[in-house]
């Protein structure tokens, strides 16, 4: 134990007289993390947006069709949608040529099946080649057309009233006989308004145990990025202090050592031990960098140094093992970028996992980067990260004991 | 140090074969032997970096493979500059010095008097990148030495190194030995052995060719003169003449492209194979006549020089 100490305390002190590559691996993440939070970050200036521009045709022309256009004229939804209204081969033709984000086409009859109570259909064509903003129009499309259900479902009766009223020509409808279903209909939106303000069905939150004071933190962009940024820079760094194997053997300072009253197996352990805690070192530093530059809340301390001296006895055992089949550095550091990015890209460190083809996301559950990105996650929302614990520490250790049957062989010839 | 019988093979490639060596307290041993003798795998068998040997070593009468702990009696100055550059003399020094079983005060104190052996006091703080090639040399013996062992192993320490350096490190080992510790030294410099080494051994792919002293290795050779010819001419052409002569008198220690190293039993006969030679349209440009020496004995049992 002891030289496993003395080798450990050369390290920290070797990478303290030549910080730079470490520092360099430090100021990238937090760079990128920077960047790509503004990038991203929610705008204040809603001008900054631009409008959606949809193409309307309205096959229905009634007062469903001029509810929907109606609420399109609103002043909040003005700021968001450019309304065209077109026919619908014209239509057609300029979503065919990405004039605009989607075609919305009104039914034929929406309003007298709405009123039958009838189901119909809203078509939403969208703009194949814009990403985002069709599927703004789509969402808008589909809560509206909740909205309206609802309303059929709540005045049903009322609704009947009204249709048997406009099979009577207008001259001979009377106030009196359209004024049970007013009174109905206003009776009822009296009942609502008590549901709706306030709402009768309210969210409390409550946590049960201990921990009924803590508080969940609020959204910061920033975290969206810098545990997986950090994570995939964690893996470079500890490689380097991991790849002091081979040079070592290389350079003729492993048979120094060996020529010294120590066993392979105490010399393995420290060279694993040393990248262990240098980069549970590092990554506080991360995490300190993190809260002083981009304000970011972690959650619990205890959880959170758990699952970095777990990430990083993962990554320090998986680099020794891997040190045990190279031939040399070079092919070490030849090698070690593409498994990095391997890991980093199918790991959601790049891009959410779930922003990746479904044929290939489950490659992130083979992955480091997925399981402390999830991890970290979880602590930050206050909870155990219990299943990136479950997968990490077991592996771990059996990359360890794996690396330290492999290095063996490979220190003694 | 006794090393019994080590046969040791990587594939078809046998690197040590039977190979046995004693050593005595306060013996300067010179080990030498060309590129692929085995020098390399011999030390790595001792530091415990290569298995799968058979034969035996002990050292102060126990098995050195199984005791440990007298590894904190031995000590390895290797041909590479094994420490780290990042550090300074001191720190380097301190950190070789923690790994054998010497208590923190101890080591302080030899740190500082092998910083003084070597001549690096006044720079022990100094980084070493900013160290001469000599000065990093230096230092790598002084870390062989800041335990204090019974055996120390050299391996080629005064590669690439200026005659000042040299001759300090040669000067160290020559008071380390006087001191009474053991040495094993490999070099490819002839003329180092001849000046510290109290014993020599010769070895070839992977055996051990001859031991004794500078005198005793010398008689192998015999009381013959030593006949260097240079010339312009292919390897091939001047042995078949050599082969066809009248070979009494003469041995042939080696040729190889434009050098014969000869062995006369008298300098008489070195006309008639000079017109021997020129008979054969053999370019002759210079002609070496010396007394014999380790270079000779070490050609005679080889066939090759040191350097090839």
């Amino acid at each position: 134990m002891r030289r496993i100490w003395l080798i450990f305390k050369n390290d920290v002190k070797r990478r303290l007289k030549s910080p730079l590559t470490i520092v360099i691996l430090l100021f990238i993440p937090m760079m990128m993390t920077g960047i790509m939070g503004a990038i991203f970050a929610p705008r204040t200036d809603q001008s900054q947006l631009p409008k959606i521009k949809v193409l309307v045709v309205d096959k229905d022309k009634n007062i469903a069709s001029k509810l929907l256009l109606g609420a399109f004229d609103t002043e909040q939804l003005k700021e968001m949608f450019e309304i065209t209204l077109v026919d619908e081969a014209r239509g057609k033709k300029l979503i065919s040529r990405s004039k605009a984000s989607a075609l919305v086409i009104i039914p034929v009859k929406l309003t007298d099946r709405l009123i039958k109570a009838e189901k119909s259909q809203f078509i939403v064509i969208k703009n194949p080649s814009e990403q985002f903003l069709p599927d703004v129009v789509e969402e808008f499309m589909n809560t509206y057309a909740v909205i309206i259900s609802g309303i059929v479902q709540v005045f049903e009766p009322e609704l009947r009233g009204i249709e048997l009223l406009l099979e009577i020509p207008i001259e001979k409808v009377s106030i009196t006989a359209m004024t049970p279903f007013l009174e109905a209909g206003r009776k009822k939106i009296e009942s609502l308004v008590k549901y709706l303000d306030p709402l009768l069905v309210q969210l409390k939150e409550e946590v049960t145990g201990k921990e009924k004071k803590k508080t969940v933190p609020g959204f910061n962009i920033f975290f969206l990025f810098l545990p997986g940024m950090s994570v995939m820079f964690l893996l470079f760094i500890i490689e380097i202090f991991i790849r002091d194997i081979l040079t070592e053997r290389e350079d003729g300072k492993l048979q120094r050592i060996m020529f010294a009253p120590i066993r392979a197996s105490e010399l393995i352990s420290a060279r694993i031990f040393s990248g262990w805690i240098m980069g549970i070192l590092v990554y506080f530093l991360i995490v300190v960098l993190g809260m002083l530059l981009f304000n970011v809340s972690w959650g619990n301390w205890g959880y959170l140094f758990l699952l970095i001296a777990v990430t990083c006895f993962w990554i320090a055992a998986f680099f020794a093992l891997s040190n045990a089949f190279y031939k040399n550095r070079n092919q070490a550091g030849a090698l070690t970028a593409p498994i990095i990015l391997v890991f980093s890209v199918f790991g959601g460190s790049i891009l959410p996992v779930d922003q990746l083809p479904k044929s290939i996301n489950w490659i992130a559950d083979f992955t480091l980067n997925h399981w402390f990105i999830q991890g970290t996650l979880q602590i930050r929302d206050g909870v155990f990260p219990t299943l990136s614990f479950g997968i990490l520490l077991p592996t771990g250790v059996i990359l360890f004991l794996l690396a330290s049957f492999f290095l063996k062989k490979r220190i003694t010839v | 140090m006794d090393i019994k019988n080590i046969t040791k093979s990587y594939g078809d490639i046998t690197a040590l074969s039977d190979f046995s060596l004693s050593l005595k307290k306060g013996e300067v041993l010179g080990l030498l032997g060309p590129n692929g003798a085995g020098k390399t795998t011999l030390i790595s068998i001792l530091s415990g970096t290569v298995k799968d040997f058979s034969g035996s070593v002990t050292f102060k009468d126990k098995n050195l493979f199984i005791d440990r702990t007298l590894k904190n009696h031995m000590g390895i100055v290797p041909q590479d500059m094994a420490f780290y550059e990042d550090l300074n003399a001191l720190d380097n020094l301190m950190f070789w010095g923690g790994l054998y079983d010497i208590s923190r005060s101890v080591l302080k104190q030899r740190a500082a008097e092998m910083l003084e052996l070597v001549g690096l006091g006044s720079r022990a703080k100094d980084p070493i990148k900013k160290y001469s090639g000599g000065m990093k040399r230096r230092l790598n013996v002084a870390i062989g030495l800041i335990h204090q062992p019974e055996l120390l192993l050299l391996d080629e320490p005064t590669v690439g190194i200026d005659v000042q350096a040299k001759v300090n490190i040669l000067e160290i080992i020559k008071n380390v030995g006087e001191k009474g510790t053991s040495v094993i030294f490999t070099t490819h410099q002839l003329a180092e052995v001849e000046e510290i080494c109290s014993r020599i051994a010769i070895m070839d792919k992977g055996a051990l060719l001859a031991q004794g002293t500078l005198e005793e290795l010398i008689k192998i050779v015999g009381e013959k003169e030593i006949v260097d010819v240079e010339g312009e001419f292919p390897a091939n052409q001047v042995s078949a003449i050599l082969r066809e002569a009248d070979s009494t008198g003469v041995d042939v220690l080696s040729v190889k492209d434009n050098l014969a190293n000869l062995a006369f039993d008298t300098t008489d006969k070195i006309p008639a194979l000079m017109e021997l030679l020129f008979k054969n349209n053999i370019k002759v440009s210079d002609l070496k006549i010396k007394s014999p020496n380790l270079e000779a004995v070490f050609l005679k049992l080889t066939g090759r020089s040191l350097r090839d």
